[in-house]
């Protein structure tokens, strides 16, 4: 009994020596080192330099750099849920009952300015955030806390400012996560006190920003440059290793490909997958990684009667005449090989999409829910099942004179879409579909989405990270704006009410479960792919923990080896 | 002879404001009937459209389009071209930053266009006919035939692809703000050699084929021919009578050719991501950002009005016979 003890002591030690080697190689192969300028390409410039309305994509990843929220959070894949660390605050204290929250500030903070952080900061901050006068992309968080009966939020009940270090956020229900609630970016109160609530929008604050966060705004150069410096230690507790953080603005796709192949950049995001394979195999300074997020692609089917919908001001609703059916959604999601799109365009770089929940929500993703498979024998037989026969020998398939034709739209300058779009069409015109596709401009595209103009089209969306999917699916069009295929459906507006006052993480995942099922069973949409953010980065950048909160994230972690 | 310039600086002027006045109402309209909205920035799934209309109206873009041509004109008598929705600051504040950028480019390419064509243009008369003719007439041929963006993309891959030699994009290095006078303005020409190369090479690719033809053409009228009999030496030949004549129409050239540049720049900025005026009416245009489109129509036309106008003046210079029929 003592021989194999013995020999796993050992074996264990040897193991543990060799572990050790390797890591100690590693640490002084990648020692960090404080010092050194990255240089990233984005693709358009920042909006405003303020969270109150800054909507796109690279101004939020900026901001999040200048303005520290209390909590810091990220996503953690294995568990499929976001971790909440200290950041502003230093701890906290949710209720029993989920219907508030104490924060405890740290004390030691300073605005980039010099002035002393507090929980007069935070009070103001969301003032700002849910005053109408304001204006601001983020006043939607009004809903959570306690309102008069007038309707008027109640910012004295809602928000109460305990002591210089203490705020205390009252909600008018349980909140399932308070934390994300209250986890938005904070403002100084000393610099916005001073503007008119209506004139922020306006204001040159939203250019020259004071924040408190791992770095501070050096200089700003409009469509050229943003550059970030790592903010003082007197002021932030977190400091980075790298020095100035340069964002430069490049428009063009194929610009920023050169130039982080000959160095002028360090990181670019949105890689088209061709370019990755290439990145990888003939760079080898450059890493390519990809990050599975929260973006989908599908082909939307207006469910509803659009024409019929537009000329009554949205007064008569009735079902599309080609896509109205969901039997027939079904039929076109198995008449389309969307795995030959995935091999085709993407490779290793997208998933196959089954609902709008992504598959890094580990714990929301209803996994008894397979592809729709690729069937087009089944497909025709649910058309002909439907009376949708080619009766004049034209080769496509029509009923009661109609023949099943539509345009298929897609916004240019897509190459993805492009793509997938060719494979419609080629699909569906072998069961007997004619699609015709239309490309239009971005602007142009939006415009008609959201107006309802489209049959059929190609589009994405970026699901939110509390799965607040209610504005994507929701019945009522007016409300939920963003409901473009007109997809109505009293039980997913059941879940949706009952989503909003789940407290519990157990009650939140049966129902989006649930939600999954039938969203599943009614094919509003065909749910295409889950579409990777393929990052390539210069080498010489260490410790990278891309997340898809940001790739930005811990980014007071990295460094350039030198 | 003056009173028939200032005649025709008078009436030019005149035309133009109605030409202006012209354009910018049809811009004005046409862009509202562009489908498209400039507010879709501040669609959200939460808030819909809600925010996008609140905000509209704040800039009092939910009025009848007369209504808003009025306002706008009547703020312009006052220098103000309004607010960018974009960008939230005034478009006055846009265009003056990017015009800079914009002149820069597009004038120093053009004094170098100036400035190479006619030695290169007295060069190709001298051999005619010869095979470095035919090289530089084909040569220029496929640069014309090319997009200029061809041409941008060829000298990204040998000045800064290839050799490293000169940066690929942007106006300035990333810390120009940190250096003196004298290293912006050498790290300004740095950036911007690139560009300026691109349009020179292409506006030079069709006024050096011009101007050989015009050459070649004033080398064979009579009275050259009748000098030539008389023994005048070719050079002078060449410098004093074929030159002076041929450059009128290329003067001409000139001038339409100022209006060009302009499209020309805006490739160009979008390219080598340069913040100038081209690249800002294209952003605006696709954003649709109408304070910004309309300020730019205006800008732009101006250039071009004020481009032709020069060519009328430099050819009534040189040739006086022309501005009485300029002017009739």
């Amino acid at each position: 009994m003592k021989r194999p003890f013995l020999f796993s002591f050992l074996f264990g030690i040897l193991v543990f020596i060799i572990i050790s080697c390797k890591s100690e190689k590693d640490l002084n192969e990648f020692k960090p080192v404080y010092g050194g300028n990255l240089f990233i390409a984005i693709k358009n410039d920042i909006d405003f330099f303020n969270p109150l309305y800054s909507n796109d994509f690279y101004s939020g990843l900026i901001n999040d750099l200048i303005f520290g929220a209390l909590t810091y959070s990220e996503f953690n894949s294995d568990s499929g849920k976001l971790i909440y660390y200290p950041n502003l605050a230093k701890d906290w204290e949710i209720s029993d009952d989920k219907k508030s929250i104490i924060y405890f500030l740290k004390t030691n903070l300073k605005w980039s300015d010099g002035v002393k952080f507090s929980s007069k900061d935070v009070y103001y901050s969301y003032i700002l955030y849910t005053n109408p006068e304001v204006m601001s992309v983020r006043q939607d968080v009004e809903r959570f806390f306690i309102h008069d009966v007038d309707g008027k939020l109640n910012p004295y009940k809602s928000f109460q400012i305990l002591n210089d270090s203490t705020i205390k956020f009252n909600f008018s229900f349980s909140v399932e996560d308070p934390l994300f609630v209250t986890g938005l970016p904070i403002l100084p109160e000393h610099i916005f006190i001073k503007i008119q609530k209506d004139k922020i929008l306006t204001d040159e604050i939203n250019t020259k920003p004071v924040g408190i966060g791992p770095f501070k705004l050096e200089n700003y150069l409009r469509q050229q440059q943003i550059v970030l410096v790592r903010n003082d230690s007197a002021y932030y507790d977190r400091i980075p290793f790298i020095e100035k953080l340069v964002f430069k603005v490049v428009p063009d796709y194929n610009s920023r490909l050169n130039q982080l192949k000959n160095g002028e950049i360090d990181l670019m995001t949105d890689i088209r997958p061709e370019d990755a394979e290439i990145l990888k195999n003939k760079f080898n300074y450059i890493r390519i990684e990809a990050i599975t997020g929260r973006d989908y692609d599908y082909i939307g089917w207006n469910n509803l009667d659009n024409y019929a919908l537009s000329k009554s001001k949205f007064k008569i609703i009735k079902p599309h005449p080609l896509f109205g059916d969901k039997e027939i959604r079904l039929a076109l999601s198995m008449a389309i090989n969307r795995q030959e799109i995935l091999n085709g365009y993407f490779g290793e770089f997208a998933n196959p999409a089954i609902s709008p929940i992504s598959p890094i929500f580990k714990n929301f993703l209803n996994l008894n829910l397979k592809p729709i498979p690729f069937n087009p024998l089944e497909a025709k037989k649910i058309f002909q099942k439907k009376g949708w026969k080619d009766t004049d020998g034209d080769g496509i398939i029509d009923k009661n004179g109609i023949p099943f034709r539509f345009k298929l739209t897609i916004p240019s300058g897509k190459p993805h879409r492009e793509f997938a779009a060719t494979i419609v069409k080629n699909d569906l015109k072998k069961i007997g579909i004619d699609v015709e596709i239309e490309r239009l401009e971005n602007s142009l595209f939006f415009s008609n989405l959201f107006e309802r103009k489209l049959d059929a089209w190609i589009a994405g969306w970026t699901i939110p990270l509390d799965l607040d999917l209610e504005g994507f699916w929701g019945s009522d069009l007016n409300k939920n704006f963003f409901n473009v295929c007109g997809y109505q459906n009293p039980e997913v507006d059941k879940i949706f009410e009952q989503l909003k006052k789940a407290n519990s993480f157990e009650e939140k995942r049966n129902l989006i479960f649930k939600f999954q099922e039938i969203i599943y069973s009614d094919q509003p949409v065909t749910f295409l792919y889950w579409i990777d953010n393929i990052i390539g980065y210069n080498k010489k950048l260490k410790n990278v923990n891309f997340n898809p909160v940001a790739y930005t994230n811990r980014i007071w972690e990295w460094f350039i080896a030198q | 002879m003056k009173k028939n310039l200032l005649k025709l600086v008078l009436r030019r002027f005149l035309i133009s404001c109605l030409m202006i006045f012209l354009l910018i109402v049809a811009v004005f309209f046409m862009m509202h009937l562009l489908p498209g909205e400039p507010f879709q920035q501040y669609y959200s799934p939460r808030l819909g459209n809600e925010l996008a209309e609140q905000i509209k109206s704040k800039f009092g873009f939910d009025r009848p389009v007369s209504v808003q041509l009025l306002k706008w004109m009547r703020n312009i008598l006052s220098g103000d071209f309004g607010f960018s929705i974009v960008y939230q600051k005034p478009v006055i504040v846009l265009i003056s930053e990017s015009i800079i950028v914009t002149l820069s480019i597009s004038l120093s390419s053009f004094i170098l266009q100036i400035l190479l064509t006619i030695p290169s243009g007295l060069f190709l008369l001298k051999h005619a006919g010869k095979k470095i003719d035919f090289i530089i007439d084909k040569l220029a041929l496929i640069i014309y035939s090319a997009p200029s963006f061809v041409v941008a993309i060829v000298l990204i891959y040998f000045g800064s692809i290839l050799t490293n030699l000169f940066p690929s994009s942007q106006l300035f290095s990333y810390n120009y703000y940190e250096m003196t006078t004298t290293q912006k303005f050498f790290d300004l020409m740095h950036h911007l050699i690139l560009p300026i190369l691109t349009l020179t090479i292409t506006s030079m690719s069709f006024s050096i084929r011009y101007l050989r033809q015009n050459l070649i053409e004033a080398s064979n009228q009579d009275f050259v021919v009748a000098l030539r009999a008389s023994g005048i030496p070719e050079n002078i030949l060449r410098k004093n009578h074929i030159l002076p004549n041929a450059l009128i129409s290329y003067i001409t050239i000139l001038g339409l050719e100022i209006g060009s540049l302009l499209s020309k720049t805006l490739i160009t900025e979008m390219v080598f991501s340069l913040p100038g005026i081209g690249r800002l009416m294209v952003d605006s245009i696709f954003s649709r950002d109408y304070p910004v489109i309309v300020a730019c129509v205006m800008i732009s036309s101006l250039m071009v009005i004020f481009g032709n106008l020069i060519a009328d003046l430099l050819i009534s210079r040189f040739n006086p016979k022309s501005s009485y029929e300029l002017v009739s």
